[in-house]
Formats: structure tokens, C-alpha cells, sequence
């Protein structure tokens, strides 16, 4: 409220950083982080079952391999049965992914056509669709999810897919309705009217990319949420068994007792997989919060002047004249916490911060 | 003193103006018994910056006011020239990353014994300065005011942080100060979102009052308000402050406000004073070519149809300040030796008041503007929020003279 | 008021579209369900499998209209019918035993999980860039874990390898149930843990949100207005930020609901905790339908009443909320 100014946090900066110094960096850490951990899942899925080292379903009979615990010929140990729990892994990581990342578009999808739909048609239209879509927001889809996978005789991946973006689309379309009738509303768009554009030409090409962002986040939003429910729904049961997704290790494991024989390294692989996947996920959303949201990034960059850490009831810092100090002032100085306050390569001479807690 | 609203009796001594009685009458004569006193608030060298990681951006640079008790001071200047952060910063209110690089901001008012140095507060010290003796009505009251406390309690809040009574008392005092600027009673148990705009900027001045301090910074206080209520409200300013005697550090774009409002006016841009002296100085004979631009950029009433001038170019960066003075790319009397001078603020020669400063050397009250004049900056046109807003306040001059602000 | 009923309309509508729901896909899904249950449990009573035919829509037993309403009459009078696993025993005897431990678990983790999260986010918001701040990748991480993938590491952490608590069960072995001391202590003993695992799994996703909010309400003019009034530090945290920053917070809990139930349900079935998540499990696996269908209703109805109280708390928080209608 205080800035009145056009202050910039454009890192584009005037003389020391050069202009090039490229998008990437730019990001905020978070996001960054979340790319690099999503990346390694992604490249995992891509080549992971063309390097698995066994076939993850081949039981192997004889006693001796089963439930073996990491070693040199199986790097994450045996299930019950003999098979490879390194080579399970691969295959499921690709297949979770893959399942996600469809659902992830085929619902981030259907939630812009019925969020865009609702802001233009209005009236009748919006209402019924708002309505839908708040009232598969609040019935809770695990329960819905289980009741649709159960009856099915197939509970496949494709039916799992279908099965959760018709549930999955809510959330985004709620978000897409609102930012799409606030731009709506906006000059421009009038402006596109008067000037006769169509009303088709005008969403692809006007409104969409103003909500490039919005829509990326209510995708990775939906990504996370078909991981989540799909290894749920496979923890229960509700899965093709016999195909090795992250969720149907995990439902294998349990069944089989791994936790009370001991075989840690049967379910925390595919446990910490869905985690670090969706820590990845989450990563990337709220990088892309800061990004969108000035105040959350300056917040996350944290306040500092003068090495510290500002809150927002500290009074403003008054920046000061050190005092001139003998020699062995200075020395003793230099131990003080005062002294990591003062600033490097102000202009001028030493120059230290006012501490709002100091006074002359 | 009449409480209520809409008392418009004519005053004596002029037509319905807005002003009243300051140290400094209008005519620029100070009026008996109050001359040379200590300001109560004197900004010295006052600068403020905002660290960016784009780099440091000059939001306020080497500012020099002061400010009289019972006094209205204007601060006028157009969007971005610094003067909410010049007053907001010298309450130490900016968050960060704004930075105080420079300057003094002594107060002294009548109920402190030695004066206050608020750049050397301390957290506490300050927050019993706050709003006791400084007090801030801010611009948009609706975003100023807690959305989930109704108003008796916003009221309390400010009477019980500072003042030692009882609950009772305080109850009294929060409906007093609703009687005195008009509000019924009732409206003690409403909350913001349930009350008109015009209602909501009297709430927030009630509150500034709650304390009775010394100042009160009102921060472009009508500018969210139509016309009609922009007039009730400002009358309404005044008649407080003659009652309870506080002064006025009034920030606006609208200069034309100032000249009937204010007693003396500063003009601000891009972080600097260019000029300050009394509302009929500055409206008569301005001395800085900005201050002449402004008045040049809104229209009159009354006297003969001229062409609206405006200022060409738009504001600085105020990341790469440029030497010397920062008005140059837009001025029309500019000439090279002005990125020479150093904007400190010194005596107008031709003025009988030492109080009128200017900024500008070269330029004289009365002195023509070269012919055809554009903008060295390339940007496109703005003649600033100025004449935008001052179409519709009319500026009501009984002054015949007004032929003089024809160029 | 009028803000109350609009949303008690909606929660009424959201439930017959549940209820419909429920009605309708077994009707719709492919394949022969009737056929299924009867390979798999042979030994049924013909009027069992009558009844279940007549559930789930086989054979002609009326017009849809007809069978749309004795459905409806049927739930009303919570009569879920037989349960197919453990027949004869009624679906809704099997519920009503299971429910009680379901909603303490999983109401007090999620309450105390709320709790302790907004608190945490208003502190983080409010001096951000402290430890809290830092913390907040860790926390991320535990938010995308599956509730029952962190019951198994804690399970096989603090359970087996370091017996602090117990392996499951809702309570030791060889009590009765009642209200007696012994039972009611052993019953939060064995709660603890998955009630933590609840807690840990969520706190973070409750404290980021606070935090986010927080900031943004930090920047708006009344909180600065308030430091400009000289208000102590805490009443203008609390009175402030954080309680206008509460209403985002609480909506988002409403939203958060449904998926915060259903992954406690998930978990239980890792410390084999007598409430619904193994009924649940067991419905699954064998395809016991009635149960199923039960379960769903029953935990619908349940969020739904939860969001209607989350709605009742916004109005108590929000003065705009109580006038005006709106809509969330």
C-alpha cells in the first residue's frame, strides 16, 4: 500500500547482472527444485522399463529368493514371490506417471471447456454447470471412485483413467469460471467485441493465454491429485492386479504382510516414489504461486537489509553513519552481532543499520 | 463549534472557501501571536529508498519540510512522486523494502516535554507516538478499515491503546467521536462493508481524532469519493480542525484542492520538493516551471476560454535519476545548465516571504514560457491525473486576476 | 441467515445427487454384478440373492420409478440391507459399529491437524523468512505423502522396531468394549498413532495455506493501518491478519474435507483400526456391494454435514458473510 512507486522486481537489472541472464534462473528456487525432482521421474518412466534388470513379473520358485533384502543381484531386494522389486519399481513409475499425466489432460481439459462455457454462456447455463461442479467438489471422490471402480468387472488402467477425470475436472473448472469472468469484464475484451470478433476467436485467442498460468497449475494440481487417488484406489484393491503401478506394489505388499515380515523394501520404494513425485508436484505449484503472486515471492525472498530479517511490524530501518571507532574499538566491535549489520560496500563510509531495538 | 453537518452558514471574511485560520492567512501575512514558532514536525535531508533487486530506487531524495502546529500543509505532486512515501515514511511506516537512507524527522508537540528524533525510536517509543500524536486518514477507507470488527470496536481499539479510561468512558468517547463528524450513534455496532463511502471516510477521520493528536496526514482522503461528498467531507475537515486545533499534512494530485485548503503547499515530484510557499504564492506566483505546469493543467470556471496546456513526457525512472534536475526532459524554460544545479530549495527573489522556496534558479514568478515546447522523453502525452480530476472540482476564485494563468 | 439456508440447500441437493448416484451405477455399470456375488458366495439364501436383485436392478422387479422410491424409502430407514460378507448380519449394523471409531479418529486428528496447522501458518506468515520458512520444504514433502504409506513407515518404525506403540487393532486384544477406564485407555493408546499420522500428514498442508494467506492479508491497508494506530503487536496478528485471513483458511478446510476423510479411511486399514477403512477394504475385495454402496452414503453424508458446520463457523467468523449471500 505504501508503494506508490513503479518498483520493479524485474531481475533484469540495470548494470551488474547482464539482461541475458536467462528465464531459468529467474525462477524461484521452489520451482526450480520441483522441475529437477520431476524431471528425474520423468526420464525414469521413459527409460525405466527398457533397463529394468528382471522381468517384475516373474516369480521366481525357489524359497531361497524370496523376500531377500537389498543385494548385489537385486538392488531393492525380492517380494514373496521372487520377483524384483528394483524392476517393479521402473515399470510402475512409468505406468503411474503415464495414467496421471492423462488424466491430468484429459480433466484439466474438460475443467477449461465447462469453465469457460459457464463465464460466457451466463445466466441458465453458468448456474447449472456452477452447481455441478460445486457439488462434485464437496461429495468426496474417493468413496464416489470406489463405488465406480467396484461395479466395473474391468478395473484396468483405461477404465481407472476414464473413471478419475470424470471426477477430476471440478476443482479447475471452478478456478477457470472465475479468472475467466474477470477477464472477461476487462476493457480489451470489450474492445474485441466492438470490434467484431467472434465470440470463439476471441476465448482461443484473447482469454486463453491469459490464463496459460492458471491453467498450468490446475493441471499439475490435477496430475497430483490422479496419483494420489489412483495408488488409493490400487492400496484397496481396486486395480488390474496383475499390472505393476506404484499402487498395486503397495496393495501387494500389504496384502502379503511385508510390514509384519519385516520387508521394508518392498513397500517404501513405491511409497517414497509417489511421495518424492508429489513433493516434486507440489514444488512446481507453489513455485508457480510465488511467480504469479508478487507478495508470496518477496515473502519467500525474504526481507532483508542489511543482513536482517525484516517483519512486517519492525518500523521502517533508518540506515546509519557507524561511529567512528580507535582501533581496538573496532576489533572488540567486530565480535558484537551489531557489527554483522553493517553493510559491505555501502558508499561512503562504514555504514550500519539502525536496529529498531537501538536507539543513540 | 456545531457538530452537525451542513452548517454552511457563510463565514465571515469570504464566500464558502474551504480555508480557515492558520498561522499563515492567505494573503501570506502571518497572523499575530503565532509567528516564528517551532515547528511541530521538521523533516530534514530526508531520503528514502527502495532496495530492489533491480537496483535502488530513489522514491524520496533530500526532502526539507516543515510543518506549524494547527497548520495545513498540502502535498501535491502527481502519482509516483513520492509524497505518500515521503509522509508515511516519516512515521516510519513503510514495510520493506523500503530503506531510510538519510535525514531527520523531529517532532515536537505541545504534550511532549523534549522532542522526539522518529528515526531514532525504538519499537515501543514509537507506538506511543503513533496515532497519539500523529494520526493517518488513508485513502481508500473501505480497504482501511478491518472488515470483521464493527466500528464501536475499531474505535476502541485505537481509544484503549492509547488512553487510560474506563470502558464505559471509552464507549462514551468512541459515540462522541461519531457525533462529531455526523455519524448517528447507532453505526457504534456496524460494520464497514454496511456503510456508504462517504461514511466510511468520516469513520476513519472520527478514528484519526479519537486522540486528539497534534497532526493528522490525510492521504489523498477524497479521492475515491464523488464530488458531492468529496465537498461535505473536506468542510468537514476544516470545521474539526478549527475546533480541535490539529495540523493537516494534506497529500493529494488535486492542487486546485490545495489552493483553497491549504495554507502553504509543497509541490513534489519525482522524490523532490520543487517548490513550497503559501496557497495564494503558489497560485499567483508560482515560481518553478512544474508548479506553473500544474496550474496550467486544469481549467477554470470563470474567465476566458484558453487551451488547456497539460505537461508533456511522463515520470522519471527513479532507478537512474538523472543529474541535476529531474523535471528537465519535461520542462519548457529547460537549458543545459540545468543538469548542473544541485535542487536545493532557496528563497524566490522577487517574494516578500522568506517561506517561499523554489527549487528552480533560472525561473522567476512571471517569467514566459519559450514557444513550442515538447517533451524530450518520447513517451506519449499525460498531462497527469491533475486536470482529469480538477475538471470536475470546480476552483471557485474570486480573484479578478486570474487572466494571469494564461500563458 | 439467508447466506445459511443457501448453503443448506446446496448440502441438500449435493445429497440427493449422492443418493441418486448410488442409485443409478450399479444400474448402469457393464457386466452382471448379481452373477459375480453369486460365484463368490454360493451359499447364500435364495431370498438373499432376491434381495440383492432387487437392489441392484436385475430382472425387472418393477419400473425404475417404483424401485427409485423404495430405494429412497430404504434409506430413510437406514435400511441398507443384508450384508453379503457377514450374512446375515445387517449393513447397518455393521455401520453403526464401525462409524464411532471412524469419526473420533479421524474427526479429533483432523480438528487438531487444523488447529495446530493454522496456528503454525500464522506465525510462519507472520515473521516470514524464520526457521518455520525453512522448514517448509520438508513440509511439502510430508503433504504429498499417502496417509498410509506414512502409517506403514511409522508402523514398522515406532511400532515394530521400537515398540512404543501398539501394532493395531483398536484396542488390546481380550477387552470388552465399554465404558470402563481400562477399555476407554486402551482404545486412545491404540489411536495414538494413527491419529499422529493423520496429524503429520496434513498439519503441513494446513500451515503452508495459513502462510500463503497470511502474507497476503499482511500486505492489505488495514493491517497496515493498524501498526499506523500504535495497536499492540498481537491484536493486530490476531484481530487483524490472522482472522480475516481465516475465512480463505476456512474454506479451504471445507474443501479439504473430502479428501482428508477419505485418505484416514485408507489408513486405517494399515493399523487394522476397527473403523470403516476396513469394512471398507473387505467390501472391496469381495465385491459386497451393499456394503459398499452403504459406505459411500454414509460417508457423503458425513462430509457433507461437516462442511455444513465448516459454513456455520465462516458465518460466526464473517460479519459480510451473514447479510449478504455469499457464494463460496
Amino acid at each position: 500500500m505504501t508503494v506508490t512507486l513503479p518498483v520493479s522486481a524485474d531481475p533484469a537489472a540495470l548494470t551488474e547482472t547482464p539482461k541475458d541472464i536467462g528465464r531459468w534462473r529467474r525462477l524461484p528456487t521452489k520451482a526450480k527444485a520441483g522441475t529437477v525432482l520431476l524431471g528425474v521421474f520423468v526420464l525414469a518412466a521413459i527409460i525405466g522399463p527398457q533397463v529394468t534388470p528382471y522381468d517384475p513379473s516373474y516369480q521366481n520358485p525357489s524359497p531361497g529368493l524370496s523376500l531377500l533384502a537389498p543385494n548385489a543381484a537385486h538392488l531393492l531386494g525380492t517380494t514373496q514371490s521372487g520377483q524384483d522389486v528394483l524392476s517393479q519399481l521402473l515399470v510402475g513409475i512409468r505406468l503411474t506417471l503415464e495414467l496421471a499425466v492423462i488424466v491430468g489432460a484429459v480433466a484439466t481439459a474438460l475443467s477449461v471447456i465447462v469453465g469457460v462455457s459457464a463465464a460466457f454462456l451466463g445466466g441458465f447455463w453458468d448456474d447449472v454447470l456452477s452447481l455441478a461442479s460445486n457439488v462434485f467438489l464437496v461429495i468426496p471422490a474417493l468413496p464416489l471412485l470406489i463405488l465406480l471402480l467396484g461395479y466395473l468387472p474391468q478395473k484396468g488402467q483405461t477404465a481407472t483413467i476414464i473413471v478419475l477425470s470424470v471426477l477430476g475436472w471440478p476443482w479447475g473448472a471452478r478456478v477457470i469460471r472465475a479468472q475467466t469472468l474477470a477477464i472477461r469484464n476487462r476493457d480489451f475484451i470489450a474492445a474485441s467485441r466492438e470490434t467484431g470478433e467472434r465470440t470463439w476467436r476471441i476465448i482461443t485467442f484473447e482469454i486463453i493465454p491469459n490464463e496459460v498460468s492458471l491453467i498450468a497449475a490446475s493441471f499439475v494440481n490435477t496430475v497430483l491429485y490422479a496419483i494420489g487417488a489412483s495408488v488409493a484406489l490400487a492400496f484397496i484393491g481396486l486395480a488390474d492386479l496383475n499390472s505393476w503401478s506404484l499402487g498395486t506394489m503397495l496393495y501387494w505388499a500389504q496384502s502379503q504382510q511385508a510390514l509384519q515380515l519385516g520387508a521394508w523394501w518392498w513397500f517404501a520404494p513405491p511409497g517414497l516414489a509417489v511421495a518424492l513425485i508429489g513433493t516434486a508436484l507440489v514444488l512446481l505449484n507453489t513455485g508457480m504461486d510465488e511467480l504469479g503472486n508478487p507478495r508470496l515471492r518477496d515473502a519467500s525472498k525474504v526481507a532483508k537489509i542489511g543482513g536482517r530479517r525484516l517483519h512486517p511490524a519492525d518500523p521502517t530501518p533508518v540506515l546509519q553513519a557507524a561511529a567512528p571507532r580507535g582501533a581496538l574499538a573496532g576489533f572488540l566491535h567486530s565480535f558484537s552481532r551489531r557489527s554483522l549489520l553493517e553493510e559491505r560496500g555501502a558508499s561512503g563510509p562504514q555504514a550500519g543499520i539502525a536496529q529498531p531495538g537501538g536507539e543513540r | 463549534m456545531s457538530a452537525a453537518r451542513g452548517n454552511r452558514a457563510p463565514r465571515p471574511g469570504g464566500g464558502d472557501r474551504l480555508s480557515g485560520n492558520g498561522p499563515v492567512s492567505r494573503d501570506g501575512v502571518l497572523n499575530s501571536g503565532r509567528s516564528a514558532m517551532e515547528p511541530v514536525l521538521a523533516i530534514r535531508d530526508f531520503s528514502v529508498v527502495y532496495r530492489t533487486s533491480g537496483g535502488d530506487v530513489r522514491a524520496v531524495d533530500q526532502v526539507n519540510l516543515d510543518l506549524h502546529a494547527g497548520e495545513v500543509v498540502g502535498l501535491a505532486g502527481e502519482s509516483g512522486s513520492g509524497k505518500s512515501t515521503l509522509a508515511y515514511g516519516a512515521c516510519r511506516l513503510l514495510r520493506a523494502p523500503a530503506l531510510i537512507t538519510s535525514g531527520s524527522v523531529r517532532y515536537q508537540g505541545q504534550r511532549m516535554g523534549t522532542p522526539a528524533e522518529i528515526m531514532q525510536l525504538r519499537a515501543d517509543q514509537l507506538k506511543r507516538l503513533r496515532w497519539r500524536e500523529i494520526a493517518i486518514v488513508f485513502q481508500s477507507a473501505m480497504n482501511a478499515l478491518n472488515p470483521v470488527l464493527n466500528v464501536g470496536d475499531q474505535l476502541l481499539d485505537v481509544i484503549h491503546a492509547h488512553l487510560r479510561i474506563s470502558r464505559e468512558e471509552a464507549r462514551e468517547k468512541a459515540a462522541s467521536l461519531l457525533d462529531l463528524v455526523g455519524i448517528p450513534r447507532a453505526r457504534l455496532r456496524s460494520y464497514p462493508h454496511q456503510l456508504s463511502g462517504g461514511m466510511r471516510q468520516r469513520v476513519m477521520i472520527a478514528m484519526a481524532l479519537a486522540t486528539d493528536p497534534e497532526i493528522v496526514i490525510m492521504d489523498e482522503p477524497t479521492t475515491a469519493l464523488d464530488v458531492v461528498v468529496q465537498r461535505d467531507i473536506l468542510a468537514q475537515i476544516v470545521e474539526l480542525k478549527e475546533t480541535l486545533n490539529f495540523a493537516i499534512l494534506f497529500i493529494t494530485h488535486d492542487l486546485s484542492l490545495l489552493l483553497e485548503l491549504a495554507d502553504r503547499i509543497a509541490v513534489m515530484y519525482a522524490g523532490q520538493l520543487l517548490e513550497i510557499g503559501t496557497a495564494s504564492e503558489i497560485q499567483h506566483e508560482s515560481a518553478h516551471p512544474y508548479t506553473k505546469g500544474l496550474l496550467n493543467s486544469f481549467p477554470s470556471l470563470r474567465g476566458p476560454r484558453r487551451e488547456l496546456a497539460g505537461i508533456p513526457g511522463s515520470p522519471p525512472d527513479l532507478r537512474t535519476p538523472s543529474p541535476g534536475c529531474a523535471f528537465l526532459p519535461r520542462c519548457a524554460y529547460g537549458t543545459d545548465d540545468c543538469t548542473r544545479i544541485d535542487m536545493s530549495l532557496a528563497r524566490v527573489a522577487t517574494s516578500p516571504d522568506p517561506g517561499h522556496v523554489t527549487a528552480c534558479p533560472f525561473v522567476l514568478p512571471g517569467t514566459p514560457a519559450p514557444a513550442g515546447h515538447t517533451a524530450t522523453t518520447g513517451h506519449a502525452d499525460t498531462t497527469g491525473d491533475d486536470a482529469s480530476a480538477l475538471m470536475a472540482s470546480a476552483s471557485a476564485e474570486s480573484e479578478p486576476s486570474h487572466e494571469e494563468l494564461t500563458p | 441467515m439467508p447466506f445459511i439456508i443457501r448453503r443448506l440447500v446446496f448440502y441438500l441437493v449435493a445429497a440427493w445427487v449422492a443418493l441418486t448416484a448410488n442409485f443409478f451405477i450399479p444400474r448402469a455399470m457393464p457386466g452382471n454384478a448379481v452373477q459375480d456375488i453369486m460365484s463368490k458366495f454360493p451359499n447364500l439364501q435364495p431370498s438373499a440373492y432376491k434381495a440383492l436383485e432387487a437392489m441392484l436392478g436385475v430382472g425387472h422387479p418393477g419400473s425404475i420409478w417404483h424401485q427409485y422410491w423404495s430405494y429412497l424409502d430404504d434409506v430413510f430407514h437406514f435400511n441398507f440391507g443384508t450384508d453379503v460378507t457377514e450374512y446375515p448380519a445387517r449393513v447397518s449394523t455393521l455401520l453403526f459399529e464401525t462409524i464411532p471409531w471412524t469419526l473420533t479418529l479421524v474427526g479429533s486428528a483432523t480438528i487438531i491437524a487444523f488447529v495446530l496447522g493454522t496456528g503454525l501458518g500464522i506465525v510462519a506468515g507472520w515473521r516470514h523468512g524464520g526457521w518455520l520458512d525453512r522448514v517448509l520444504p520438508g513440509l511439502m514433502f510430508f503433504q504429498a505423502i499417502p496417509y498410509f504409506f506414512l502409517a506403514l513407515i511409522l508402523l514398522e518404525v515406532l511400532a515394530i522396531s521400537l515398540h512404543i506403540f501398539p501394532l493395531g487393532q483398536g484396542y488390546a486384544g481380550g477387552l470388552v468394549p465399554g465404558w470402563h477406564w481400562a477399555f476407554i485407555g486402551s482404545a486412545i493408546y491404540h489411536s495414538l498413532l494413527p491419529a499422529f499420522t493423520i496429524v503429520i500428514t496434513s498439519v503441513a498442508g494446513w500451515m503452508l495455506q495459513m502462510r500463503n494467506v497470511m502474507i497476503t492479508t499482511i500486505g492489505e491497508d488495514y493491517v497496515l493501518a493498524g501498526q499506523a494506530k500504535g495497536l499492540p503487536n498481537h491484536r493486530v496478528v490476531f484481530t487483524y491478519a490472522a482472522r480475516n485471513a481465516l475465512l480463505p483458511q476456512l474454506q479451504g478446510f471445507g474443501l479439504a474435507l473430502g479428501f482428508v476423510v477419505s485418505g484416514a479411511i485408507v489408513m486405517e486399514i494399515v493399523f487394522s483400526y476397527p473403523g470403516i477403512g476396513l469394512l471398507l477394504l473387505n467390501a472391496v475385495t469381495s465385491n459386497d456391494f451393499p456394503l459398499m454402496q452403504a459406505i459411500f452414503l454414509v460417508i457423503t453424508f458425513t462430509v457433507l454435514l461437516a462442511n455444513l458446520i465448516v459454513d456455520l463457523v465462516i458465518v460466526f467468523v464473517d460479519p459480510r458473510a451473514r447479510t449478504r449471500e455469499a457464494a463460496r
